[in-house]
């Protein structure tokens, strides 16, 4: 009997001591390849980088540990690069991390809080030599590039989420995500001056704003996911504010030149902005996607990727398209792909 | 169709007559056995209150860890939520029955077991089969699972007078006083009973962070709470007895939450209070036991994140949780205890009111009818029984009905045999309504859901050896859940929704050995092991990536194993371990899903001083997690490192 309950010891230990090690990557310098922010889920610390190689179509999901030594944090909501530095927006550890746009390296993490408060930083935009950062708490922080430091805050309306720049001011939408009644307005903020000077009225929780010849903006509000149902809004500017409501199915949109991709859980279209007709009601198939969580279009290739959430709790897959909706090929990248750069 | 079923169930209990013998007392049923009751059984374990203290548990969440099957999911610290599945199947399925009562949540569905205490603890018993020789609660005996608690207030047989005193000082700021005061006259019992303790919490954590480790402080992580209660037993005459009893607790606590990197802070917190009063009236007879009682189940809770950015400052959310039960249940000898039939019918009106940013104010009248039937032959022994759960839920103008249908049919032998031990075959068709807040909370609920079903199937035996000085009892099982419940995104990461969507498959084991060996006369060790292996399957969806994986938190592998030294009675040292295997968080079994596995070891000292009177006297010194080793049961919910736990105990009796 000794014999058994030592067994039963030694089978336990054995099995819970070795944990599979994860592929890194060793890349040094970031070129032909594309790097993939995964959002990863809530409290789970499990946000990531992937970097897909494409001379041989290798994924490593751990590029960001590779790199720095340590965890990326939790819930990564925005990847972007300006100039010769990544900007990785990670909301609930409520950090920027800022790399080297040429080989990844950890150039500086930027502590996203206000006196101890965690400010939740959403989603990020470039003017000149500043960078832009909607926080959940109400403001849109001003960061120099340069020296990394917070100059301002800017107050706007409630739970800022998405920014679009044009004309030298940046239209950043409230959402209003945590409160009851929603926010309905976007903030128009003076790049120069670092001030919002005015509020436009567009309706229940806006969200991604796409600026079109820097006099049209179209914004995808949301509703409120039940009784008010989402839309997609035109504003026009000129002597005077003209609002107009696109009749369209939509969950998210993304634009591609003089078009908008327009989608849902069930289809893609395209919007001609030009014409302003919708020019197909289905653009890509959607067959082998589980659940289209974002579309993200590269002008430098002229493709298009769509991330696949694979039900939020799987790892999930970036589907790669050529500008006329064809197939080119897949990746299986980290949980909740939503962001990408892309490397020539 | 409520009234159809309230017609039904009526009659499934009212067809069992009464004879009420007024010569004699009525013998309790009980399965004969012989000498083989002493055996492990997987059917039923308990663990004694001797046990309790060597444990030193903060809560009965924490003991439920020492059951084989169990898994636990601890959040961390005293009054840390403690929830449990038991062989992969959700706690929801478990009834917790204190003193006989059944404890609900219709909110959420599942009790947080920190909320209750084990300092009164006599017995717990945790059994996947009927139990006929106490009457319990109908809603209580539909569960797949029982977890029955007996308090010391509670219990009959005593002195005239008896007293407690329990003090613990331990690590990170723990103090709890308890105190009960229980006296019995030969028809009449009475006692009350109190508990006060608070937590400081801050304790020391590592937490690895990609190639190296973090130290910190837990924070936020606070308890004040309050115990209290009264039992009151009459016994009218030799046919009527009246029970009546009542508990409370009110707690204060921070919610320290999952660590996040980057960003620790933290200032959730939860005030708490449950309230759970109970009447009885018990009628004996020389050949059955009837019971007509009432419950009712009080409690609010109230989050609050000033943190929360919204425009008012945060939130302060206030839910308010009313079940009121009221039942007849019997049991009845027939043909010289041969054939007992029990069963019962219950209705239960339960309502949750919630204060928030989302109000809604749901009302459900549920009808419960049981009928069962156990058979003592000369070499077996065979119980089946049936069960009905009609429910009516009500929110605003909507009325939705459900029902469902419960079953259990279970075989064991009597007599113990060398080569075969003491099998024993069951199965057992069950389910769990989903809770108010799947069904309501704000856009997420879905009044659609259907119950979430599980189907379980046991076979196993008990052997002794050793001149019935080794015990060993084997069960394996095979379980199915269907239409289960699942909270998941459908929109985008913030926008959830419950559906019935998940299918889980469970193969297991449980293995129980326990030795004892008397050294000398005054030296006894008592040595055992626990070893579960469960493979909890998601078979949701085949085409799925995470197809066969194991879900999320049921470590393949589970052990807990103790050996205690007792000389003369009167001291001893108790060594336990618990060793859980490596778990994943999410249901797709990638290495970055993975949650290392860990082995804690805990160490007590006791010693009884010697009885002056009737007053008894008792410390003992518990240092848990000896190797101070970084574990976690939930992902990024740190649990202690090393600490100790000082106990005085006094009793008068």
């Amino acid at each position: 009997m000794r014999l058994i309950s030592l067994c039963f010891f030694l089978f336990v230990f054995v099995s819970c001591k070795k944990k599979t090690p994860i592929i890194t990557s060793d890349v040094t310098e970031l070129k032909h390849g594309i790097l993939v922010l995964n959002e990863g889920l809530f409290n789970l610390n499990n946000a990531s980088l992937s970097w897909i190689d494409l001379n041989t179509n290798s994924v490593s999901d751990d590029f960001f540990q590779q790199k720095t030594g340590r965890k990326l944090g939790d819930t990564g909501n925005d990847l972007q690069r300006y100039g010769g530095k990544i900007y990785v927006l990670v909301n609930v550890s409520s950090t920027i991390e800022v790399l080297q746009a040429s080989t990844g390296k950890s150039i500086q993490q930027i502590i996203m809080q206000n006196n101890g408060v965690a400010k939740q930083p959403r989603n990020l935009a470039f003017y000149g030599s500043k960078l832009f950062v909607s926080c959940f708490d109400g403001y849109v922080d001003v960061i120099d590039t340069t020296s990394l430091q917070v100059e301002k805050r800017v107050k706007v309306g409630s739970n800022p989420e998405h920014m679009a720049v044009a004309n030298a001011y940046l239209y950043v939408s409230n959402s209003g995500g945590l409160i009851t009644e929603l926010d309905s307005t976007i903030s128009v903020i003076d790049c120069q001056k670092l001030m919002e000077v005015k509020k436009i009225v567009v309706g229940k929780n806006p969200g991604k704003i796409v600026v079109h010849n820097d006099s049209t903006l179209y914004v995808h509000v949301r509703g409120n996911y039940s009784t008010i149902p989402a839309q997609l809004t035109k504003i026009q500017f000129g002597s005077t504010i003209q609002k107009e409501l696109i009749p369209i199915k939509i969950s998210g949109m993304e634009q591609m030149e003089n078009y908008l991709l327009i989608y849902s859980t069930e289809s893609v279209s395209l919007y001609d902005m030009k014409a302003q007709v919708i020019s197909s009601n289905s653009f890509i198939s959607l067959n082998d996607i589980k659940t289209l969580y974002r579309i993200q279009y590269v002008d430098a290739v002229k493709q298009l990727f769509v991330f696949d959430a694979n039900t939020y709790t799987n790892t999930g897959y970036i589907h790669r398209f050529s500008n006329t909706g064809e197939f080119i090929q897949k990746f299986h990248v980290g949980l909740n792909p939503n962001s990408l750069i892309y490397y020539e | 169709m409520l009234r159809n079923k309230l017609l039904i169930g009526f009659c499934l209990w009212s067809v069992s007559v009464f004879g009420q013998d007024k010569e004699k007392a009525l013998p309790e049923v009980r399965i004969e056995l012989s000498n083989d009751s002493i055996l492990l059984s997987g059917i039923s374990q308990e663990v004694s209150a001797k046990k309790i203290s060597t444990y030193a548990p903060e809560d009965v969440g924490a003991l439920m860890q020492k059951i084989a099957g169990v898994t636990l999911k601890n959040y961390g610290g005293i009054g840390g939520m403690k929830t449990i599945a038991y062989r992969g199947i959700s706690g929801t399925n478990t009834a917790i029955v204190l003193d006989g009562f059944s404890i609900q949540n219709t909110m959420v569905g599942q009790i947080d077991l920190s909320n209750l205490q084990v300092d009164n603890v006599q017995s717990l018993t945790f059994t996947s089969a009927p139990t006929i020789d106490e009457l319990i609660p109908v809603s209580a005996w539909m569960q797949g699972n029982i977890l029955s608690i007996h308090t010391l207030e509670n219990s009959p047989t005593c002195d005239t007078l008896e007293l407690r005193y329990i003090s613990k000082v331990g690590s990170f700021g723990q103090l709890e006083n308890y105190f009960s005061y229980k006296r019995c006259v030969p028809t009449t019992l009475l006692s009350v009973y109190g508990k006060y303790r608070s937590f400081t919490g801050n304790y020391p954590f590592i937490i690895e962070n990609g190639n190296s480790t973090t130290k910190s402080t837990r924070n936020n992580n606070q308890l004040n709470e309050g115990f209290g209660g009264f039992n009151y037993l009459k016994t009218m005459n030799k046919f009527f007895t009246l029970k009546s009893s009542f508990h409370f607790n009110q707690s204060e606590r921070g919610l320290p939450g999952a660590v996040i990197l980057y960003n620790e802070t933290s200032n959730q917190g939860l005030n708490q209070q449950n309230t759970y009063g109970n009447i009885v009236l018990e009628v004996k007879g020389i050949k059955g036991k009837l019971n007509f009682y009432n419950s009712f189940n009080y409690g609010y809770l109230n989050y609050i994140d000033p943190s929360f950015l919204n425009n008012s400052g945060g939130l302060n959310q206030w839910y308010y949780n009313t079940i009121n039960p009221t039942g007849v249940t019997f049991h009845r000898k027939i043909k010289d205890s041969i054939l007992v039939i029990y069963g019962g019918v219950e209705h239960t009106f339960s309502s949750l009111t919630a204060r928030s940013q989302y109000t809604f104010s749901p009302k459900r009248y549920h009808l419960q009818s049981v009928l069962g039937v156990k058979t003592f032959l000369k070499m077996i022994s065979l119980t089946a029984q049936i069960g009905n759960h009609a429910l009516q839920n009500q929110q605003g103008n909507s009325v939705k009905n459900t029902s469902a249908w419960t079953s259990h049919v279970q075989l064991e032998k009597r007599k113990y045999q060398d080569w075969v031990g003491l099998p024993r075959i069951w199965f057992k068709q069950t389910f769990r309504m989903p809770s108010f807040s799947e069904l309501f909370y704000n856009k997420i609920g879905n009044h659609d859901l259907k119950p979430e079903l599980a189907l379980q199937f046991s076979a196993g035996t008990s052997y002794r050896f050793l001149k019935n000085l080794l015990h060993l009892s084997v069960d394996a099982y095979f379980n199915k859940v269907d239409n289960k419940i699942l909270a998941i995104p459908t929109k985008n990461l913030f926008v959830w929704s419950i559906l019935n969507v998940g299918k889980v498959q469970i193969l297991g084991l449980d293995l129980m050995l326990r030795k004892n060996w008397k050294l000398t006369n005054k030296l006894e060790l008592d040595a055992s092991t626990n070893y579960a292996f469960q493979k909890v399957q998601d078979i949701s969806d085949e085409k799925a990536i995470s197809y066969k994986n194991q879900l999320a938190y049921f470590p393949v592998h589970t052990l807990q194993s103790e050996i205690s030294l007792l000389w003369n009675n009167k001291t001893g040292v108790f060594i336990s371990n618990s060793t859980i295997s490596k778990r994943f968080v999410l249901n797709e079994n990638t290495s970055s899903n993975e949650l290392q596995g860990f082995s804690t070891f805990d160490i007590t000292y006791y010693y009884k001083m010697n009885s002056y009177k009737k007053n008894k006297l008792k410390v003992s010194m518990t240092l848990k997690n000896v190797a101070n080793t970084p574990y976690q049961y939930v992902s990024y919910f740190v649990m202690p490192g090393r600490n100790y736990l000082m106990t005085l105990s006094y009793a008068f009796n």
